[in-house]
């Protein structure tokens, strides 16, 4: 198969561990099933984008999610049918009117900044989940040496993030340690223990403030829009299953879901069995060496605007890129031409070393005229050939 | 009672004849300027505009212009503004701040008759106190709860994806100086020196084409969902979502560089410029500038 999508290997019942892959993967299964196969990557460097997923067919790749969507969307399938050629609509949201697919737009984005902060604060914030549970994974999946730096850097990355929706660095829960023999226990001061409780009950609220909404929005329906699964139900339900399916060791956030959003939790498993019903349904996997070692070189690739769908508004803009790369080479041309025919020419003489000493005595004698006859000689020499 | 001090340690006649030549001047105190010391009217310290500071009173910052449009939206007028403050002398270090000749009295401690320097997150608070506004709404002004939960998610859309669209092409605007790519998308990106390779991480590697990609179905989704009414989400009277949006369509179509593709995206829309202007004349009419009578 050519459209081969790249996503980090799967763990935990899911297809992948992050939740950008598992909804490229819900996309392309709801849309062209059987037309595509799965690589399990784990060095997102190769990705245009530097992040996974990333979708590659034949010698063109797409990445990140929006711009994969966008690509299978308008992407042609198989060959024209005796009867004239009709291609395939691949696109979940088809049956959208214009104004649900405004609000899919700004849902979709609140998904991916609300949800997604909750989710990178329950897999890299939390540090006993990242300490037990997801460094662990990611080191288990990477070859070496990445395993030794890559999954703190994947950590590094999110940080910034979490800071400023302050959801970085907040206690996880303790475990009373036993003393080792011979140490008093550590007193814990009663205005620590008071602001860390303060602090996971800032995370819950922030989250029932935002997973609230979805309940509201998703109500009693089995989807967000009509009776089929959308972009936003893939959206939300890659994040969600990513909150309650790992066996996080801290399991704040996935306690609150299960016991507090059961709708939501529901609705994530209804879409993922829908894409697919058992672990059989999962689409082919095409195998992709890896050199780990030669990962360790970095590619400083520059993001190519080809290898990311554009939407098909911009006819005036190709125009003007067609014009502008025809001048550009009108003028390569003009200059290469200007050069072969009138340019100046440049000559390099040999003389053999009787002769350079012959040419140094009469220069002694002569008082230096020799470099400029030489001058007039090789000039001379032109003129002759441009009379010929 | 007057003390005197004596040093059994002499100043040696050559020194002294030398640092003569080096009188020491004592300059009178310089008075501040009263007409910036307790000021009776509220005023807004914001980022100066692009341009003509004197007769443009909006501020080329998305942060202080969203706050100035709160504040018009609520119709409070006569609010004076000042363009001559640094970031710096906010408070929390950052603009805008809003001087109250009255304070909040939110701690309880301050007398009625001093003055306050109030953070942005406060000005609603003053707002509520200037209107006489004794119960919060629930709704916030939206005509329902689904509205007011649909605002979220518009409000993420242009905190997020417009926002990061505008400091990626216009990184030398106000906003983008004081903005942080990686704090602002999602996911977050990688470094520019990949992941995996022995460099240590470097910069952010921002996917600009798909930035832009997503900018623009930003901007057809909030031409789409305005349409043709007056205020967004079928509000009855301006709303916050309608300041943030008037703020970064004001910043976007009002920026430095002209033609670029964020402006050619909203300039396809008349329904969005139309609304950008109308608003415009709103917010503008409730600023003057500090020391105009």
């Amino acid at each position: 198969m050519a459209l081969v999508l790249h996503v980090w290997p799967g763990r935990w019942g899911l297809i992948s561990i992050d939740p950008q892959c598992i909804a490229a993967a819900l996309y392309l299964q709801l849309t062209v099933p059987g037309e595509f196969s799965i690589a399990e990557c784990t060095n997102p460097d190769i990705s245009p984008s530097g992040k996974l997923p990333f979708v590659t067919d034949g010698m063109h790749s797409v990445s990140p999610l929006a711009s994969i969507i966008k690509f299978v969307s308008h992407r042609r399938l198989g060959e024209s049918p005796p009867d004239g050629g009709t291609h395939h609509v691949n696109d979940l949201d088809v049956e959208l009117t214009t104004h649900e697919r405004a609000q899919k737009a700004a849902w979709c984005a609140h998904i991916e900044s609300q949800v997604g902060d909750l989710l990178g604060h329950a897999m890299y914030s939390m540090e006993v989940n990242w300490r037990e549970l997801v460094g662990p994974t990611l080191a288990g999946m990477l070859p070496v040496p990445q395993r030794y730096y890559v999954p703190a850097r994947i950590r590094d990355i999110y940080k910034p993030r979490l800071e400023a929706s302050e959801l970085w660095d907040v206690p996880g829960e303790e475990v009373e340690e036993k003393p080792k023999f011979g140490e008093k226990k550590k007193e814990e001061a009663k205005e620590h223990k008071f602001k860390q409780v303060f602090q996971r009950e800032k995370v819950v609220e922030k989250a029932r403030a935002c997973l609230d909404i979805y309940a509201r929005l998703l109500g009693r329906k089995r989807f967000f829009f009509h009776d089929r699964p959308t972009t936003l139900d893939v959206v939300l339900a890659s994040h969600i299953l990513l909150l309650i399916n790992p066996p996080y060791p801290d399991p704040l956030l996935k306690s609150l879901v299960t016991d507090s959003y059961p709708e939501l939790a529901s609705h994530a498993r209804s879409v993922y069995s829908a894409a697919f019903p058992s672990s059989e349904a999962y689409p082919a996997l095409a195998s992709q060496a890896q050199n780990s070692f030669k990962a360790l070189i970095p590619t400083f690739r520059f993001p190519s605007r080809a290898s990311v769908h554009r939407p098909e508004v911009k006819t005036d803009d190709d125009k003007i890129d067609v014009w502008t790369w025809g001048w550009i080479a009108m003028a390569a041309i003009g200059a290469v031409g200007y050069w072969v025919l009138a340019g100046p020419r440049i000559q390099i003489v040999l003389v053999e070393e009787d002769e350079t000493e012959g040419l140094a005595q009469e220069e002694g004698e002569e008082g230096g005229a020799s470099v400029e006859e030489e001058e007039h000689l090789v000039a001379s020499l032109d003129d002759d050939e441009d009379d010929e | 009672m007057s003390t005197t001090t004596t040093s059994f340690l002499t100043l040696p006649a050559p020194l002294r004849t030398f640092l003569a030549s080096f009188p020491l001047y004592t300059y009178p105190a310089i008075q501040a300027r009263p007409a910036h010391s307790k000021p009776t009217h509220p005023t807004i310290w914001i980022h100066p505009p692009l341009s003509d500071p004197d007769h443009n009173l909006l501020s080329a910052d998305v942060e202080c212009l969203k706050w100035q449009a709160y504040i018009a939206m609520r119709d409070v007028e006569g609010v004076r503004v000042r363009c001559d403050v640094k970031a710096e002398g906010g408070v929390g270090g950052r603009l805008p701040s809003l001087w109250v000749p009255v304070a909040l009295g939110l701690e309880g401690q301050k007398e009625a008759d001093e003055g306050e320097l109030l953070p942005a997150h406060l000005i609603p608070a003053w707002v509520d106190r200037e209107k006489a506004v004794e119960k919060a709404d629930e709704l916030e002004g939206y005509k329902d709860v689904e509205a007011r939960d649909e605002s979220r998610a518009w409000v993420t859309l242009l905190e997020g994806t417009v926002h990061s669209a505008l400091i990626t092409f216009q990184p030398t605007s106000t906003t983008a100086r004081s903005s942080s790519v990686a704090s602002i998308l999602t996911p977050p990106p990688a470094p520019l020196t990949g992941l995996a390779s022995l460099f240590p991480p470097y910069g952010a590697h921002v996917p600009s084409a798909e930035v832009e990609v997503k900018y623009a179905e930003a901007i057809s989704a909030l031409s789409e969902r305005l349409s043709g009414d007056k205020w967004f989400l079928g509000s009855e009277t301006p709303t916050p979502l309608d300041a943030l949006a008037f703020a970064y369509l004001h910043a976007i179509l009002h920026s430095s560089t002209s033609g670029g593709p964020l402006r050619t995206q909203v300039t396809r829309r008349v329904n969005l410029v139309a609304w950008e202007r109308r608003v415009s004349g709103l917010v503008r009419a409730a600023f003057v500038k500090a020391g105009d009578v």
